[in-house]
């Protein structure tokens, strides 16, 4: 099924103790918005992890755009057509705004046009082009870590709690920019502790508890549900 | 002391400055990306001089002609080396890459005693007159090596400015992993590293022969200073170890009008644990 | 060679072995049990062997002392005096990094090898200081008999207090302190005092061991004291053996010593135009030595037993 973007296939892993993933599986076909909301621990950044091949994986397969990258070297998953924004530390601190966006361009030589286009996206970050990325404030950072990913021109961007630490204006800014990224034609799965606006705008939502998925539905089925918020807190 | 005393010494420290220079800046990269003490830089910077003197004996070339030759050569050595040693302990302790690289010191040190003897050696014998301004004497051969110094440490800077590698060499000192994420493939960043690493020591080795007399122990000798450049520009910043490099150069040799010139390597000593002591980041920390 | 000649090489070869088995044990502690780099093992070891070498030889107008005590009295003092410089050592770079630990002793040992060159008026110089006393004993037959038997008897000592510092609550501090620096820093103050008195008892022995060189040879100069050719070796013997095992330290050193000596025969050997070559050949493939036991050995012959 060449078509799926991503197939997350009973995947177990974790950091060298016990498994923080136990069984997880997932699918993301098409350019769609897919949220995956869970507690605190319950292994959303380590599936995020799992799928660059930053945590080792033992069970289960990842494939991704019909290539198997189960364990795969993060830099030929990104050369397969992922792009990942961590969850921590997701720009390059000493270097400026510009070459931060040069580096997420790295496989594709340079490209000013679409360095433009970035630009264009994300307008901020054009005032601040030799600015070293250290220097900026929480929501430009996370803007530009946005902007490093998408200089490869992905097929599907992997984002990790993008509005973390935001203030609230800043939050449903940024939810809308991805918003905006789907409409280029990108399929996102992002992790998000702001359950309701994020599903508000996505199309499926996960919920993930303890390593596995405990719930996958339509994302307006899930954001009906009374009982969202507790299966949100993992009850 | 005179006036003119103080600026000779000044000038010395420069020239050694610049050696200095020329090592620290591949400590530095070196421990930005790989994260380990590269003892055997010394060592590595030796052979290079002896690679140049190779040339220079063997192909009757003029010094400035050899350097890019022991530059290559080192550089390529010094990919061989991680490739055959260093490469296996990437996912190792950092510790035991020290004492790898100190195993390497000896192979590397031994190994030039092996092919070429226990002697000293010059590259060119005979007297060069020293130009003389102002009453300060500047030895051709210092001013040969300031100026390549210099032109080196621009060159290094436009590469790691403007250049793709350049950048991801530095996107890689500042997280690896994120690097990786970029589609930096880090094996690829990791060979030039030793490559630059091994050419700027090789350069830094040739110019201390110069100033001075090859033998097996040539930079071993100045591995302290090296690394004081290198820890008081805040190890993993390559500008800082050129800065490290002048300051550590001059005072060593300021310190040779107070105490007995047999402790200079003592004074880059106390230099740099003073600094570790009291800013282990570097007191010439930039912006990050 | 004849029988005498084998047996003397015999005595002479696990004397040496011992000698280096004492400092891998002091070694032990400071890099086995508490995780400190000491990359100036040559440092403390001139400090010992310098020690006992200005009070136990006989007085000289041209430099301190010597004092004429007897060598029980260099020993104890040798290690006084190396736990001494560890101590300001220790108290200076206690918190420093594993890496910047490496360097600064590196700069640590260096730093003595110029004191020792160049203070002629405490070490008499380049010129090194001769007729240290070596052990005699009329009752017990040639005297290299029973200088082996005072250095068997340091490594049984040092391997019993060591030995007995590792199982003690102090031990398991150390344990601890290595195991999980980043939980413990809770009591950040212990902490640091507790590395630094592993890193001043593991120097005593390192002292002691310099010591013992200095009476089995009756001669020191800096020479012996150059670019890391000991430190080197004695962490080639630790990892071999296994760092943090005992059994291992004194294993890897007699392991190694047999190697090094070994490749003395091989290089023997060579034709004549290389025999001045010898040892260079020697340290090299030392050097390749420990790259072959990192990549294929890490834990050494003896792992640590937790
Ligand atoms: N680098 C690491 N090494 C070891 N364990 C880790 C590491 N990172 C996370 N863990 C553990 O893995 C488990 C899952 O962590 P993970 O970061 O995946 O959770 P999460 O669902 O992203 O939580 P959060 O909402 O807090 O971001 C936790 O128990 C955490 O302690
Ligand atoms: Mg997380």
């Amino acid at each position: 099924m060449s078509d799926d973007l991503l197939v997350i296939d009973n995947v177990h892993g974790g950091y060298g103790g016990a498994d923080i993933l136990t069984g997880a599986s997932l699918r993301v076909s098409g350019p769609e918005i897919v949220v995956i909301v869970g507690p605190n621990g319950a292994g959303k950044s380590t599936l995020m992890k799992s799928i660059f091949g930053l945590v080792q994986i033992r069970g289960g397969t990842i494939s991704a755009l019909g290539h198997d990258i189960t364990n795969q070297r993060a830099d030929l998953i990104a050369k397969a057509g992922l792009a990942y924004v961590p969850q921590e530390r997701n720009v390059f601190p000493s270097l400026t705004v510009d070459e931060n966006l040069d580096m997420g361009g790295y496989l594709k030589k340079s490209d000013a046009a679409h360095k433009d286009r970035i630009y264009a996206i994300f307008p901020q970050l054009a005032n601040r082009k030799t600015q070293r990325a250290g220097s900026l404030s929480g929501g430009e950072r996370q803007m530009l870590a946005m902007g490093r990913a998408l200089m490869i021109e992905p097929k599907l961007l992997l984002l990790d709690e993008p509005t973390a630490a935001l203030a609230p204006k800043l939050v449903d800014e940024t939810l809308d920019k991805i918003g905006e990224i789907k409409a280029l034609g990108v399929g996102v799965l992002m992790v998000e502790q702001n359950a309701k606006q994020a599903l508000a705008r996505a199309d499926r939502g996960i919920v993930m508890v303890m390593g596995k998925v405990r719930m996958e539905d339509d994302a307006a089925n899930l954001l009906a549900r009374p009982d969202l918020p507790e299966l949100f807190l993992g009850g | 002391m005179t006036i003119t005393d103080f600026l000779q010494l000044i000038i010395f420290g420069i020239v050694s400055g610049a050696i200095f220079a020329l090592g620290g800046i591949g400590i530095s990269v070196i421990f930005g990306i790989l994260r380990f003490a590269h003892l055997a830089h010394g060592d590595m910077m030796t052979f290079g001089a002896y690679l140049a003197l190779a040339a220079i004996t063997s192909l009757h070339l003029p010094v400035l002609a050899a350097l890019p030759i022991a530059m290559i050569g080192t550089a390529a050595a010094a990919i061989a080396i991680d490739y055959v040693f260093y490469r296996r302990f990437r996912q190792a302790r950092p510790v035991v890459l020290l004492i790898s690289s100190f195993g390497i010191a000896l192979v590397l040190r031994s190994a030039v005693q092996l092919i070429w003897g226990p002697g000293n050696y010059v590259y060119e014998s005979g007297i060069s007159i020293p130009y003389v301004i102002f009453d300060l004497r500047i030895k051709p051969d210092h001013l040969l090596i300031v100026a390549s110094t210099i032109a080196i440490i621009v060159a290094f800077h436009l590469f790691l400015t403007y250049t793709r590698l350049g950048k991801a060499m530095r996107a890689m000192s500042d997280d690896p992993d994120l690097a990786r994420v970029s589609g930096v493939d880090t094996e690829r960043v990791v060979v030039w590293t030793w490559a630059i690493g091994g050419a700027l020591a090789a350069a830094g080795g040739v110019f201390l022969a110069l100033d001075t007399q090859l033998n097996p122990l040539l930079c071993w000798n100045i591995l302290l200073p090296m690394f004081a450049a290198a820890i008081v520009g805040g190890i993993g910043r390559p500008y800082g170890a050129i800065a490290g490099g002048l300051l550590i150069g001059i005072v060593e040799e300021l310190s040779t009008s107070f105490i007995d010139p047999a402790y200079k390597p003592a004074v880059a000593f106390v230099i740099m644990v003073a600094v570790l002591l009291w800013r282990p980041t570097g007191i010439l920390k930039g912006t990050t | 060679m004849d029988m005498g000649g084998l047996l003397n090489y015999a005595i002479f070869f696990a004397t040496f072995a011992g000698i280096f088995a004492v400092v891998a044990l002091g070694l032990n502690v400071q890099w086995g049990l508490s995780g400190q780099f000491n990359f100036g093992i040559a440092g403390f070891f001139a400090v010992g062997s310098y020690t006992t070498a200005i009070l136990t030889s006989e007085p000289v107008a041209t430099r301190i002392g010597g004092f004429d005590l007897p060598i029980v009295v260099g020993l104890i003092a040798a290690m006084i005096l190396s736990a001494l410089v560890a101590w300001a050592v220790g108290w200076v770079t206690a918190g420093l990094r594993t890496d910047y630990l490496a360097i600064a002793t590196i700069g640590v040992a260096e730093c003595i090898r110029l004191i020792v060159k160049n203070e002629d008026w405490l070490t008499n110089g380049v010129r090194g200081i001769p007729g240290i006393p070596r052990l005699a004993a009329d009752w017990f037959g040639p005297s290299p008999w029973i200088m082996l038997l005072l250095v068997a008897a340091c490594v049984i000592f040092a391997y019993a207090a060591i030995e007995a510092a590792r199982a003690s609550p102090w031990g398991r501090l150390q344990l601890a302190i290595r195991e999980n620096e980043r939980g413990a820093t809770a009591a950040g103050k212990n902490i640091a005092r507790a590395r630094l008195e592993a890193f001043v008892f593991g120097a005593a022995f390192m002292g002691l061991g310099g010591a013992l060189y200095a009476h089995l040879f009756g001669f020191i100069s800096p020479e012996a004291f150059g670019p890391n050719f000991s430190t080197f070796l004695v962490w080639v013997m630790l990892i071999a053996g296994g760092s943090g095992n005992n059994k291992g330290a004194i294993l890897g050193s007699f392991v190694i010593w047999l190697i090094w000596s070994g490749t003395e025969i091989l290089t023997n050997r060579l034709p004549v135009e290389y025999v001045n070559q010898a040892g260079a050949l020697r340290l090299l493939l030392i050097g390749l030595l420990v790259q072959v036991v990192l990549i294929y050995r890490p834990q050494g012959l003896l792992p640590e037993k937790l």
